[in-house]
Protein backbone atom coordinates (compact mmCIF):
# COMPACT_ATOMS: atom_id res chain seq x y z
CA UNK A 1 0.00 0.00 0.00
CA UNK A 2 3.04 2.28 1.01
CA UNK A 3 4.98 1.06 -1.96
CA UNK A 4 5.01 4.80 -3.57
CA UNK A 5 5.57 6.73 -0.95
CA UNK A 6 8.44 4.59 0.73
CA UNK A 7 10.38 4.82 -3.02
CA UNK A 8 10.03 8.23 -3.30
CA UNK A 9 10.75 9.94 0.39
CA UNK A 10 14.14 9.33 0.90
CA UNK A 11 16.11 12.68 1.05
CA UNK A 12 14.36 14.58 3.28
CA UNK A 13 15.53 16.53 6.68
CA UNK A 14 13.35 19.06 7.68
CA UNK A 15 9.35 19.52 7.93
CA UNK A 16 9.40 21.36 4.80
CA UNK A 17 11.33 18.57 2.67
CA UNK A 18 8.88 16.08 4.05
CA UNK A 19 5.87 18.19 2.88
CA UNK A 20 6.84 18.43 -0.29
CA UNK A 21 7.54 15.23 -0.60
CA UNK A 22 3.95 14.00 0.43
CA UNK A 23 2.34 16.32 -2.33
CA UNK A 24 4.30 14.90 -5.00
CA UNK A 25 2.37 11.89 -4.27
CA UNK A 26 -0.95 10.87 -3.63
CA UNK A 27 -0.60 11.40 0.53
CA UNK A 28 -1.75 14.51 0.98
CA UNK A 29 -1.24 15.04 4.58
CA UNK A 30 0.60 13.15 8.07
CA UNK A 31 -3.44 11.91 8.46
CA UNK A 32 -3.11 10.14 5.01
CA UNK A 33 -0.63 7.57 6.18
CA UNK A 34 -3.11 6.14 8.97
CA UNK A 35 -5.49 4.99 6.74
CA UNK A 36 -6.97 3.09 9.10
CA UNK A 37 -7.63 5.73 11.70
CA UNK A 38 -8.27 8.59 9.58
CA UNK A 39 -10.26 6.95 6.37
CA UNK A 40 -11.52 9.94 4.98
CA UNK A 41 -7.95 11.77 5.07
CA UNK A 42 -7.94 13.10 8.86
CA UNK A 43 -9.51 16.96 9.75
CA UNK A 44 -11.35 18.71 8.14
CA UNK A 45 -13.53 15.93 7.29
CA UNK A 46 -13.50 14.31 10.26
CA UNK A 47 -13.42 15.35 13.69
CA UNK A 48 -10.40 17.16 15.06
CA UNK A 49 -10.73 14.77 18.36
CA UNK A 50 -8.94 11.66 17.46
CA UNK A 51 -9.21 8.66 18.66
CA UNK A 52 -6.06 8.31 20.11
CA UNK A 53 -6.17 4.57 21.41
CA UNK A 54 -7.00 3.22 17.47
CA UNK A 55 -4.41 5.81 16.77
CA UNK A 56 -1.54 4.42 18.66
CA UNK A 57 -2.49 1.18 18.01
CA UNK A 58 -1.95 1.29 13.82
CA UNK A 59 1.17 3.34 14.60
CA UNK A 60 2.19 0.75 16.35
CA UNK A 61 1.49 -1.85 13.80
CA UNK A 62 2.92 0.26 10.99
CA UNK A 63 6.27 0.67 12.60
CA UNK A 64 6.55 -3.18 13.76
CA UNK A 65 6.26 -4.08 9.19
CA UNK A 66 8.57 -1.28 8.79
CA UNK A 67 10.68 -0.19 11.49
CA UNK A 68 14.31 -0.97 10.03
CA UNK A 69 15.79 -2.87 13.38
CA UNK A 70 12.81 -5.34 12.73
CA UNK A 71 13.79 -5.59 8.99
CA UNK A 72 17.38 -6.15 9.52
CA UNK A 73 18.44 -9.95 8.84
CA UNK A 74 15.70 -10.50 6.87
CA UNK A 75 15.44 -10.60 3.04
CA UNK A 76 14.12 -6.72 3.30
CA UNK A 77 17.74 -6.16 4.31
CA UNK A 78 18.29 -4.47 1.08
CA UNK A 79 15.67 -1.85 1.09
CA UNK A 80 16.57 -0.81 4.37
CA UNK A 81 17.74 3.09 3.26
CA UNK A 82 13.39 3.40 2.04
CA UNK A 83 12.06 1.67 5.31
CA UNK A 84 14.09 3.88 7.67
CA UNK A 85 13.10 6.97 6.39
CA UNK A 86 9.54 5.69 6.13
CA UNK A 87 9.61 4.46 9.81
CA UNK A 88 10.96 8.08 10.54
CA UNK A 89 8.11 9.79 8.83
CA UNK A 90 5.85 7.42 10.71
CA UNK A 91 7.42 9.23 13.64
CA UNK A 92 7.16 12.53 12.51
CA UNK A 93 3.92 12.02 11.64
CA UNK A 94 2.39 10.30 14.78
CA UNK A 95 4.41 13.16 17.09
CA UNK A 96 3.05 15.64 14.88
CA UNK A 97 -0.67 14.32 15.26
CA UNK A 98 -0.67 13.76 18.38
CA UNK A 99 -0.20 17.10 19.91
CA UNK A 100 -2.95 19.37 19.38
CA UNK A 101 -1.03 21.88 18.52
CA UNK A 102 0.92 20.53 15.95
CA UNK A 103 -2.03 18.64 14.45
CA UNK A 104 -4.02 21.99 14.09
CA UNK A 105 -0.93 23.74 12.62
CA UNK A 106 -0.27 21.27 10.04
CA UNK A 107 -3.61 21.52 9.16
CA UNK A 108 -3.60 24.99 8.42
CA UNK A 109 -0.54 24.67 6.37
CA UNK A 110 -2.01 22.19 4.60
CA UNK A 111 -5.74 23.54 3.69
CA UNK A 112 -5.11 27.20 4.29
CA UNK A 113 -5.03 28.89 0.94
CA UNK A 114 -2.14 30.85 1.22
CA UNK A 115 -0.76 27.53 3.50
CA UNK A 116 0.56 29.39 6.11
CA UNK A 117 2.51 28.67 9.03
CA UNK A 118 1.46 29.52 12.64
CA UNK A 119 4.57 28.85 14.15
CA UNK A 120 6.22 31.15 12.30
CA UNK A 121 6.87 34.30 14.84
CA UNK A 122 5.72 37.10 12.44
CA UNK A 123 2.86 35.21 10.84
CA UNK A 124 1.33 34.87 14.09
CA UNK A 125 2.44 38.35 15.20
CA UNK A 126 0.10 39.83 12.52
CA UNK A 127 -2.65 37.96 13.44
CA UNK A 128 -2.81 38.91 16.85
CA UNK A 129 -1.62 42.57 16.05
CA UNK A 130 -4.84 42.57 13.68
CA UNK A 131 -6.89 40.56 16.32
CA UNK A 132 -6.13 43.25 18.90
CA UNK A 133 -6.95 46.21 16.79
CA UNK A 134 -10.24 44.79 15.93
CA UNK A 135 -11.82 46.45 18.44
CA UNK A 136 -11.21 47.16 22.09
CA UNK A 137 -13.34 43.53 23.14
CA UNK A 138 -10.46 41.73 21.08
CA UNK A 139 -7.80 43.68 22.52
CA UNK A 140 -9.16 42.80 26.06
CA UNK A 141 -9.73 39.13 25.56
CA UNK A 142 -6.46 38.69 24.27
CA UNK A 143 -5.13 40.42 27.10
CA UNK A 144 -7.03 38.39 29.41
CA UNK A 145 -5.91 34.87 27.50
CA UNK A 146 -2.42 36.12 28.55
CA UNK A 147 -3.03 36.58 32.15
CA UNK A 148 -4.58 33.33 32.37
CA UNK A 149 -1.45 31.77 31.03
CA UNK A 150 0.95 33.63 33.15
CA UNK A 151 -1.27 32.81 36.11
CA UNK A 152 -1.33 29.59 35.16
CA UNK A 153 2.50 29.44 34.69
CA UNK A 154 2.93 31.12 38.13
CA UNK A 155 0.48 28.79 40.49
CA UNK A 156 2.49 26.18 38.94
CA UNK A 157 5.85 27.65 40.04
CA UNK A 158 4.26 27.95 43.64
CA UNK A 159 3.35 24.45 43.69
CA UNK A 160 5.33 22.81 46.77
CA UNK A 161 4.00 19.34 45.89
CA UNK A 162 2.82 17.04 43.77
CA UNK A 163 -0.60 17.08 44.66
CA UNK A 164 -1.31 20.58 43.99
CA UNK A 165 -0.59 19.68 40.17
CA UNK A 166 -3.35 17.45 39.85
CA UNK A 167 -5.64 20.51 40.09
CA UNK A 168 -3.80 22.66 37.77
CA UNK A 169 -3.15 19.52 35.41
CA UNK A 170 -7.14 19.17 35.98
CA UNK A 171 -8.00 22.78 34.82
CA UNK A 172 -5.14 23.30 32.07
CA UNK A 173 -6.78 19.74 30.42
CA UNK A 174 -10.07 21.42 30.38
CA UNK A 175 -8.40 23.87 28.66
CA UNK A 176 -7.15 22.05 25.72
CA UNK A 177 -10.55 19.90 25.38
CA UNK A 178 -12.68 23.00 25.48
CA UNK A 179 -10.45 24.25 22.60
CA UNK A 180 -9.77 21.59 21.06
CA UNK A 181 -13.90 21.36 21.15
CA UNK A 182 -14.07 24.52 19.67
CA UNK A 183 -11.68 24.00 16.59
CA UNK A 184 -13.34 21.00 15.94
CA UNK A 185 -16.83 23.02 15.64
CA UNK A 186 -14.88 25.54 13.31
CA UNK A 187 -13.51 22.77 11.28
CA UNK A 188 -16.77 20.86 10.45
CA UNK A 189 -18.43 24.40 9.41
CA UNK A 190 -19.28 24.19 5.46
CA UNK A 191 -16.85 27.57 5.35
CA UNK A 192 -13.73 27.51 6.89
CA UNK A 193 -12.73 30.53 8.79
CA UNK A 194 -9.40 30.21 8.71
CA UNK A 195 -8.97 33.54 11.45
CA UNK A 196 -10.81 32.31 13.77
CA UNK A 197 -9.31 28.54 13.35
CA UNK A 198 -5.64 30.05 13.78
CA UNK A 199 -6.67 32.36 16.71
CA UNK A 200 -8.17 29.43 18.71
CA UNK A 201 -4.57 27.30 17.35
CA UNK A 202 -2.48 29.95 18.92
CA UNK A 203 -4.87 29.72 22.47
CA UNK A 204 -3.59 26.00 21.88
CA UNK A 205 -0.29 26.73 21.95
CA UNK A 206 -0.39 28.78 25.09
CA UNK A 207 -2.10 25.50 26.92
CA UNK A 208 0.44 23.34 25.40
CA UNK A 209 3.21 25.25 26.86
CA UNK A 210 2.03 25.09 30.47
CA UNK A 211 1.13 21.00 30.04
CA UNK A 212 4.54 20.91 29.29
CA UNK A 213 5.55 23.16 31.76
CA UNK A 214 3.31 20.73 34.33
CA UNK A 215 4.76 17.59 33.06
CA UNK A 216 8.14 18.46 33.74
CA UNK A 217 7.77 20.21 36.88
CA UNK A 218 9.98 18.74 39.89
CA UNK A 219 9.60 20.62 43.52
CA UNK A 220 11.80 23.72 43.66
CA UNK A 221 12.65 23.86 40.09
CA UNK A 222 12.19 26.98 38.61
CA UNK A 223 9.48 27.06 35.54
CA UNK A 224 11.25 27.17 32.09
CA UNK A 225 10.04 26.46 28.78
CA UNK A 226 12.03 25.03 26.55
CA UNK A 227 11.52 24.58 22.59
CA UNK B 1 45.09 5.61 27.82
CA UNK B 2 44.30 2.25 29.57
CA UNK B 3 42.76 3.75 32.37
CA UNK B 4 39.68 4.62 30.03
CA UNK B 5 39.09 1.06 28.87
CA UNK B 6 38.64 -0.34 32.62
CA UNK B 7 35.72 0.10 34.82
CA UNK B 8 35.01 3.53 36.40
CA UNK B 9 36.17 3.42 39.79
CA UNK B 10 33.79 4.02 42.70
CA UNK B 11 34.15 7.84 42.27
CA UNK B 12 33.62 8.36 38.44
CA UNK B 13 30.22 6.20 38.95
CA UNK B 14 29.30 8.13 41.30
CA UNK B 15 30.11 11.49 39.51
CA UNK B 16 28.25 9.44 36.60
CA UNK B 17 25.45 9.12 38.33
CA UNK B 18 25.28 12.44 39.42
CA UNK B 19 25.57 14.19 36.51
CA UNK B 20 22.60 11.66 35.41
CA UNK B 21 20.72 12.45 37.62
CA UNK B 22 20.98 16.09 36.96
CA UNK B 23 18.72 16.11 33.83
CA UNK B 24 17.33 19.68 35.30
CA UNK B 25 20.52 20.94 34.79
CA UNK B 26 20.08 19.84 30.74
CA UNK B 27 16.78 21.41 31.15
CA UNK B 28 17.59 24.76 32.01
CA UNK B 29 19.58 25.12 29.53
CA UNK B 30 17.28 24.52 26.91
CA UNK B 31 16.62 22.16 23.98
CA UNK B 32 20.26 23.08 22.39
CA UNK B 33 22.26 21.64 24.80
CA UNK B 34 22.50 18.08 25.79
CA UNK B 35 24.83 16.15 27.53
CA UNK B 36 27.59 14.11 25.25
CA UNK B 37 29.03 11.05 27.25
CA UNK B 38 32.20 10.12 24.51
CA UNK B 39 32.02 6.42 23.64
CA UNK B 40 35.67 5.80 25.22
CA UNK B 41 35.36 7.80 28.14
CA UNK B 42 33.42 6.42 31.70
CA UNK B 43 32.86 10.35 32.57
CA UNK B 44 30.12 12.31 31.57
CA UNK B 45 30.43 15.51 30.20
CA UNK B 46 29.19 18.24 28.11
CA UNK B 47 31.53 19.09 24.93
CA UNK B 48 31.80 21.86 22.73
CA UNK B 49 32.70 25.12 21.75
CA UNK B 50 32.45 27.85 24.32
CA UNK B 51 32.74 25.42 27.34
CA UNK B 52 31.60 27.35 30.41
CA UNK B 53 33.00 25.17 33.84
CA UNK B 54 31.03 24.70 36.73
CA UNK B 55 27.54 25.35 35.33
CA UNK B 56 25.32 24.62 38.57
CA UNK B 57 27.90 23.26 40.64
CA UNK B 58 28.53 20.14 38.50
CA UNK B 59 32.02 19.69 39.52
CA UNK B 60 32.99 17.55 35.81
CA UNK B 61 33.60 19.60 32.78
CA UNK B 62 30.83 20.77 31.04
CA UNK B 63 30.52 22.60 27.77
CA UNK B 64 27.95 22.39 24.76
CA UNK B 65 27.32 21.55 21.41
CA UNK B 66 25.25 24.17 20.18
CA UNK B 67 24.79 27.04 22.84
CA UNK B 68 23.67 30.26 24.50
CA UNK B 69 25.92 33.00 24.39
CA UNK B 70 27.47 33.15 27.95
CA UNK B 71 25.98 37.13 28.01
CA UNK B 72 22.69 34.76 27.85
CA UNK B 73 23.96 32.42 30.35
CA UNK B 74 24.50 35.11 33.10
CA UNK B 75 21.37 36.40 32.71
CA UNK B 76 19.91 33.52 32.40
CA UNK B 77 21.22 31.44 35.81
CA UNK B 78 21.19 34.86 37.89
CA UNK B 79 18.40 36.60 36.33
CA UNK B 80 18.10 40.04 37.75
CA UNK B 81 15.08 42.12 38.96
CA UNK B 82 13.00 38.90 38.80
CA UNK B 83 9.68 39.94 40.51
CA UNK B 84 6.78 41.32 41.50
CA UNK B 85 5.61 45.14 42.24
CA UNK B 86 2.49 46.31 43.11
CA UNK B 87 0.69 46.50 40.28
CA UNK B 88 -2.58 48.96 41.66
CA UNK B 89 -0.32 51.26 42.40
CA UNK B 90 -0.49 54.36 40.54
CA UNK B 91 3.00 54.73 39.90
CA UNK B 92 3.42 51.40 38.64
CA UNK B 93 3.37 50.22 34.82
CA UNK B 94 2.61 46.70 33.95
CA UNK B 95 2.90 45.22 30.55
CA UNK B 96 1.94 41.98 29.43
CA UNK B 97 2.77 40.35 26.53
CA UNK B 98 2.72 36.81 24.63
CA UNK B 99 5.01 35.72 22.08
CA UNK B 100 2.14 33.80 20.10
CA UNK B 101 4.30 31.32 17.87
CA UNK B 102 5.98 30.05 20.77
CA UNK B 103 3.79 30.58 23.83
CA UNK B 104 6.27 32.33 26.16
CA UNK B 105 4.64 35.28 28.18
CA UNK B 106 6.55 38.07 29.78
CA UNK B 107 5.28 40.54 32.37
CA UNK B 108 7.29 43.58 32.85
CA UNK B 109 6.75 46.06 35.76
CA UNK B 110 8.21 49.62 36.06
CA UNK B 111 8.01 52.21 39.04
CA UNK B 112 8.18 55.42 38.36
CA UNK B 113 9.22 58.47 40.13
CA UNK B 114 6.32 60.75 39.80
CA UNK B 115 7.81 64.13 39.94
CA UNK B 116 10.85 63.14 37.88
CA UNK B 117 9.74 60.57 35.79
CA UNK B 118 12.60 58.66 35.93
CA UNK B 119 12.19 55.05 36.28
CA UNK B 120 13.15 54.11 39.79
CA UNK B 121 12.20 50.31 39.66
CA UNK B 122 11.90 47.26 37.31
CA UNK B 123 10.82 43.66 37.34
CA UNK B 124 9.40 40.97 34.88
CA UNK B 125 8.41 37.66 35.27
CA UNK B 126 9.49 35.63 32.21
CA UNK B 127 8.05 31.90 31.28
CA UNK B 128 9.86 30.90 28.51
CA UNK B 129 13.50 29.73 26.89
CA UNK B 130 16.74 30.86 28.21
CA UNK B 131 17.35 33.81 25.46
CA UNK B 132 13.57 35.22 26.80
CA UNK B 133 14.51 35.15 30.34
CA UNK B 134 18.39 36.69 29.90
CA UNK B 135 16.41 39.36 27.52
CA UNK B 136 13.74 40.30 29.87
CA UNK B 137 16.58 40.04 32.52
CA UNK B 138 19.20 42.36 30.94
CA UNK B 139 16.43 45.00 29.83
CA UNK B 140 15.18 45.61 33.39
CA UNK B 141 19.36 46.45 34.54
CA UNK B 142 19.11 48.59 31.39
CA UNK B 143 16.05 50.67 31.96
CA UNK B 144 16.51 51.63 36.00
CA UNK B 145 17.77 55.10 36.05
CA UNK B 146 16.11 56.01 32.49
CA UNK B 147 13.48 58.36 31.65
CA UNK B 148 10.22 57.64 30.52
CA UNK B 149 11.28 58.94 26.95
CA UNK B 150 14.70 57.28 27.24
CA UNK B 151 13.31 54.14 28.07
CA UNK B 152 10.67 54.13 24.98
CA UNK B 153 13.23 54.29 22.54
CA UNK B 154 15.23 51.28 23.43
CA UNK B 155 15.44 48.63 20.53
CA UNK B 156 15.73 45.23 20.55
CA UNK B 157 18.74 45.37 18.49
CA UNK B 158 20.38 46.32 21.72
CA UNK B 159 19.51 43.85 24.22
CA UNK B 160 19.88 41.13 20.68
CA UNK B 161 23.69 42.78 20.56
CA UNK B 162 24.55 42.55 24.35
CA UNK B 163 23.16 38.77 24.35
CA UNK B 164 24.25 37.89 21.13
CA UNK B 165 21.29 36.53 20.17
CA UNK B 166 21.29 34.03 17.19
CA UNK B 167 18.70 35.25 14.66
CA UNK B 168 16.01 33.02 15.84
CA UNK B 169 16.47 33.94 18.80
CA UNK B 170 15.37 37.73 18.01
CA UNK B 171 12.32 37.87 18.84
CA UNK B 172 12.67 37.08 22.24
CA UNK B 173 14.46 40.25 22.47
CA UNK B 174 11.14 41.79 20.43
CA UNK B 175 9.68 40.81 23.00
CA UNK B 176 11.02 42.49 25.62
CA UNK B 177 10.96 45.75 23.80
CA UNK B 178 6.88 45.35 23.30
CA UNK B 179 6.65 44.46 26.99
CA UNK B 180 8.65 47.98 28.01
CA UNK B 181 6.27 49.83 25.58
CA UNK B 182 3.29 48.32 26.95
CA UNK B 183 4.18 48.61 30.64
CA UNK B 184 4.93 52.91 29.65
CA UNK B 185 1.66 52.67 27.72
CA UNK B 186 0.21 51.17 31.19
CA UNK B 187 1.44 53.71 33.76
CA UNK B 188 0.89 56.86 31.42
CA UNK B 189 -2.91 56.00 30.85
CA UNK B 190 -3.27 55.42 34.80
CA UNK B 191 -2.08 58.37 35.35
CA UNK B 192 -4.02 60.46 32.46
CA UNK B 193 -6.88 58.51 34.36
CA UNK B 194 -5.83 59.81 37.33
CA UNK B 195 -5.79 63.62 35.97
CA UNK B 196 -8.94 63.07 34.75
CA UNK B 197 -10.54 61.67 37.64
CA UNK B 198 -9.32 64.74 39.91
CA UNK B 199 -10.40 66.99 37.37
CA UNK B 200 -13.76 65.83 37.46
CA UNK B 201 -13.77 65.67 40.90
CA UNK B 202 -12.75 69.70 41.04
CA UNK B 203 -16.12 70.26 37.99
CA UNK B 204 -18.40 68.33 40.84
CA UNK B 205 -17.00 69.52 43.68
Amino acid sequence: MFGTIKASISPYKCGGIVRTSIRNNSVKSYFDLFPKTFPHGGPPNESFEIPARQFRKEFRTLQSENHPDILIGSSALSKKQGTSDFSSLLNIAYSTISNPYTRINHIIEIYHPQHLDISNDEVSKKLIEEYQSESPETSLEYKDLLMTVLDAHESLEFASNENELDSLSEENDERIEQTEKYIDELLSSSELDWHKIMLEAIRLKYWVNIRNAIKDWEPGKPVHLTH
Amino acid sequence: MDLIRTRPTEAMSKSMKKLRNDESMMFRLGRNLRLVRPINSPVTRLTGINGVNNLNGATSMVGFTRSYHENVLKHYSNPQNVGTLNKNSLDVGTGLVGAPACGDVMRLQIEVDEETGIIKQAKFKTFGCGSAIASSSYLTSLIKGLSLEEAGKLKNTQIAKELNLPPVKLHCSMLAEDAVKSAIKDYKSKRSNKTNLSEAAVATS
